[in-house]
């Protein structure tokens, strides 16, 4: 049995393309046991973003669509002060860490679940603060 | 309007069609859609789907969310556009705040 995670954008982007065998077998056993996929606000708002840069309407709305079938998470007030804490941190120890970064790990923490992503580099950062944060990657 | 046929070689069976149905039954005949009461029940069945086929159909896992995402963006303009949209995302997520620290 798989532990409910957080998907990160790149990560469900590899999974909805269905080219990464990697990704798709681990993304199939996820849905054997957990149904849907969990994924936060900000990965929909990159794509949504992305998409709506591109002129993309016809994507949009069928991913849309999908993405509506599984679970969103939206940041709260406390994952706000969270990501704040994160990039503070980051920061005195010399690293520059946007705030999506933060944000996504601090729903993670929050929930207690792993997020799954394969910008493993990018979060080294956010770990070294300190932040009780569990990383996968799927690729 | 009762109609009895040979379902299986064991017994029988009455079907006794409401009058819609029997017009029904009766226009196809007289257009020459079928020849005959079997013809028309053997194209019938032959539109129904297949028992795997059935229960793929009623199976909620059979279009779960998990298929319906697997190559949503499979072609190869909605993948490549998909990665555009990972590359702007990231780029976006590492682009260095305009002031540096001044701690």
């Amino acid at each position: 049995m798989t532990v409910e995670a957080i998907l990160d954008t790149d990560i469900l982007s590899e999974y909805v393309k269905g080219h990464d065998a990697a990704v798709a077998g681990r993304a199939a056993g996820y849905a054997g046991d957990h149904g849907v996929f969990t994924f936060t606000s900000v990965t929909v708002c990159e794509i949504v973003y992305g998409l709506e840069l591109k002129g993309a309407s016809r994507q949009l709305s069928k991913v849309m669509a999908w993405l509506k079938q599984n679970e969103e998470i939206t940041s709260i007030d406390a994952d706000y002060l969270a990501a704040a804490t994160i990039k503070a941190t980051a920061r005195k120890q010399g690293s520059v860490v946007e705030l999506p970064d933060c944000l996504i790990a601090s729903i993670a923490v929050r929930l207690n679940q792993p997020l799954v992503t394969g910008n493993t580099e990018d979060f080294r950062a956010i770990l070294r603060t300190g932040v009780n944060l569990a990383i996968e990657n799927w690729r | 309007m009762r109609l009895e046929g040979i379902i299986d070689k064991q017994a029988d069976m009455t079907i006794t069609l409401s009058p819609d149905q029997e017009q029904a039954v009766r226009a196809a005949i007289r257009a020459g859609r079928v020849a005959s009461f079997e013809e028309f029940i053997d194209r019938a069945l032959a539109y129904l789907p297949r028992e795997d086929e059935a229960l793929a159909l009623s199976s909620p896992a059979a279009r779960s969310v998990f298929e319906q995402g697997l190559g949503l963006f499979g072609g190869p303009e909605d993948a490549a556009l998909l990665d555009e949209v990972v590359s702007i995302a990231y780029e976006e997520r590492r682009r260095p705040s305009r002031r540096g620290p001044t701690l």
